[in-house]
């Protein structure tokens, strides 16, 4: 194994739950989660020669592995859109929460890239505030400054569709 | 209308009724097996471009770590890298359980060769059995490394999991422990020992040991020596500062009046602590004071080592600057290339560099053997205060002094004795038969009072027909060549060739018959068990019957005296690493 083989062990050995964690309320179910991380991993290690160290890898990972979750969402919609098949993702007993999340969940996808990541490793995953700046390689304060951001965008975001309907 | 409390209903009900329930995921090893294969698999599908074969000679030449060894000496084997693509090739082929042998031997034209790739072979590679009537000659330079050992040693030991079969070195695991070889007679400066038996994993085949003893110096007459201590003292390097300390304290004690010592240190600037001391108390003291501190490192503290190192140059003496780190030199980039062809230019001054790593895990230790190759020197990982000791106290005559330099090793056999033969170990390091005399290919260095161990596995020309089609199949005989050598009875000849470790004097050579097979002895038992450990665990697909339970056996039996414990470990090791492949 070599010296970059191991800088990725050892970035799968500290990070997996957390990346697993994030990613999978993206996506869903595991089996894609662990596809979309090693889809992250493996893109990272195709220029793991340009990192200048371990954090910013790190941080270059966590960022990937939003935008691939993201587009992942949007192939199985376009997918599910060819086949129309979709639209029988709201449950019964809730139609109307859930038809929001779903709305949530395409606002955070349309996110510019900064405030998406911010909302989905410092609001969604199972880190801490701290936690979640030190792996998107910022400071705490602006990472709250990013997600406060986020939510007026989502805010923004949903109100229109709100009027829209 | 979207406020704030129903955002933060969504979102917390986002967050829990989509979070992942446990037993959703495979366990993170399971995870991890794939991305490596993944990545295994990314690898190939990019393949390097192929080097002409004079770049790539010249590559290894460069890549080749200058050694300079300690008990833990290996050497490096060397192969046309059109045979080594072959062979890369003839290991895909034979992965299927059984199948053992190679098609090696028709080296393929120069510069046909197939797109060669290091890092993939190195995952891969092991070498497969050459017949002698093709190529009758093995070479291979010296060379040390410790940090594979040291590495099982966590992951076995520390991390109670075994190592993945590519991260197993044959050649380091043997040379990591000491042997009991004749000392060298009158002024010769290397005696070879051998030693030979039937091979564990296959008793039809034999083991051949070759061992090389450099003279245990007399510590009086050893020339007087300056050191220059360049320590990092960087806050990463807080936990291991102690260790540090007490090796260095350790190694002072060892100093000699007219021994000097100077210490640098880098951390939050460069520091001279210390310029060609040779009071034992002073440099006692100033070791005690090292603290870690400091975060932004430059590479000047290794100029400044340079320079003190030239200041106080011992002529005719040993003059060393011992690097301490943690391998991040955290020099940038561009100052990072600066600092090796730094170190490069200082080779020929006579100022040897030995670099220990120590703290975090040993992932930077390619950039740690990386400098001192370049530097004319050794490398080490310090995992422990007793590697520490290891290296500095127990190892110091063998590691601090230079005997001799560009050491290289060749091995001829006879035909009408040898049908084929094997080296184990040293993929990674290439040698081609012609460089033995090419006084421009470096080599590594070898120390005083050190050893160098290597094994063959060779089938002898008796050997019954199906051994020898199981080796080397569907190979047709030869028309020109007769296999009688002049119905010679010599098994091979050894030949070594090195420099002195100072100035441009012409390379001295020495040739040494062995009449035929040489018996068994305890060197042999030990490093034939430790080679079937390290067969086992590299899963070799020459060696299926290899185990590690058997090797535990035979490696209890033949502990010997152990004085330094090493071996006593190495059996703890095995016991754990059996479990662990239940």
């Amino acid at each position: 194994m070599d010296e970059i083989e191991m800088r990725f062990q050892r970035l799968c050995r500290e990070e997996l739950s957390y990346l697993r964690g994030g990613v999978f309320r993206i996506v869903g179910n595991a089996a894609d989660t662990d596809d979309v991380i090693q889809e992250a991993l493996l893109r990272a290690f195709r220029r793991a020669g340009s990192f200048r160290g371990d954090a910013d890898l790190r941080s270059w990972v966590y960022r990937i592995a939003v935008n691939c979750a993201f587009d992942l969402l949007r192939e199985r919609k376009r997918e599910a859109e060819a086949g129309r098949q979709y639209a029988e993702t709201a449950s019964e007993k809730d139609e109307k929460t859930e038809k929001r999340l779903a709305e949530l969940e395409k606002a955070v996808s349309e996110l510019p890239e900064l405030y998406r990541e911010a909302i989905v490793w410092g609001c969604l995953a199972d880190l801490s505030g701290s936690e979640a700046a030190a792996r998107l390689g910022c400071s705490e304060n602006t990472l709250y400054q990013r997600v406060f951001k986020a939510r007026q965008m989502l805010k923004k975001a949903m109100t229109q569709k709100e009027v829209a309907r | 209308m979207m406020n704030d409390m129903l955002l933060d209903g969504l979102l917390t009900q986002w967050k829990t009724e989509r979070a992942p329930r446990p037993g959703d995921f495979s366990s993170n090893a399971s995870f991890e097996r794939r991305f490596f294969t993944a990545v295994r698999i990314e690898k190939q599908k990019r393949p390097r471009k192929a080097p002409r074969p004079s770049g790539l000679l010249g590559l290894i030449g460069k890549i080749r770590p200058a050694f300079e060894p300690s008990e833990r000496v290996c050497a490096s084997f060397s192969l046309a890298p059109s045979a080594m693509a072959a062979s890369r090739i003839h290991c895909c082929c034979s992965a299927a359980p059984g199948l053992i042998g190679g098609l090696f031997d028709d080296a393929p034209v120069p510069g046909s060769a197939p797109a060669f790739d290091t890092e993939e072979y190195k995952t891969v590679g092991e070498r497969p059995f050459v017949a002698v009537t093709a190529n009758p000659l093995s070479t291979f330079g010296a060379d040390v490394d410790s940090a594979m050992y040291a590495n099982l040693r966590r992951m076995v030991l520390k991390e109670d999991r075994l190592p993945p079969p590519e991260a197993v070195r044959l050649e380091e695991l043997i040379n990591y422990f000491g042997y009991d070889y004749p000392q060298p007679e009158g002024k010769a400066v290397m005696r070879p020992h051998f030693a030979s038996g039937a091979a564990p994993w296959a008793p039809e085949r034999r083991l051949l040991l070759i061992g090389v003893q450099t003279p245990v110096p007399d510590r009086e007459k050893l020339p007087a020596s300056h050191y220059v201590f360049l320590i990092d003292n960087s806050g990463s390097m807080d936990d291991v500062f102690p260790m540090v300390r007490e090796a260095m304290t350790a190694l002072a004690g060892n100093l000699r009046s007219g021994d000097k010592v100077s210490i640098v240190t880098y951390g939050g600037d460069v520091r001279v602590l210390l310029e060609g001391c040779s009071d034992v108390s002073t440099v006692c003291e100033v070791i005690a004071k090292l603290e870690a501190e400091g975060c932004t490192p430059g590479g000047e503290g290794i100029q400044k080592a340079y320079a003190l190192a030239e200041k106080h140059f011992i002529p005719g003496g040993n003059n060393r600057i011992v690097l301490i780190t943690d391998g991040d030199f955290n020099v940038g980039a561009s100052s990072e290339a600066e600092l090796v062809e730094m170190v490069k230019a200082k080779r020929d001054t006579g100022i040897y560099l030995t670099v220990a790593g120590c703290g975090m895990g040993n992932y930077k230790d390619n950039k740690i053997k990386m400098l001192a190759n370049k530097g004319n020197g050794n490398a080490f990982y310090l995992d422990s205060m007793r590697e520490a000791k290891r290296v500095f106290v127990h190892g110091m005559t063998g590691n601090m002094y230079a005997l001799a330099r560009d050491v290289k090793f060749q091995v001829e056999f006879n035909p009408a004795q040898v049908f084929a033969y094997r080296l184990l170990g040293y993929e990674l390091r290439d040698m081609t038969d012609r460089d033995f005399r090419d006084d421009k290919k470096e080599s590594g260095t070898v120390g005083q009072g050190q050893q160098l161990t290597a094994l063959y596995e060779i089938i002898p020309a008796d050997a019954a027909a199906s051994v020898k089609n199981a080796a080397v199949p569907k190979m047709p005989p030869l028309k020109y060549q007769t296999a009688s050598a002049s119905g010679s009875e010599e098994l091979l000849t050894f030949r070594i060739r090195w420099r002195e470790p100072q100035g441009k004097k012409a390379a001295r050579e020495e040739a040494f018959s062995v009449p035929g097979l040489p018996p068994e002895d305890e060197n042999w038992n030990w490093a034939a068990a430790v080679a079937e450990a390290g067969l086992a665990l590299r899963s070799s697909a020459f060696a299926p019957a290899a185990s590690l339970k058997h090797a535990a056996k035979q490696a209890q039996q033949h502990l010997g005296e152990d004085p330094s414990g090493d071996r006593a470990e190495f059996l703890l090791l095995l016991r754990r690493a059996t479990e662990l492949s239940r």
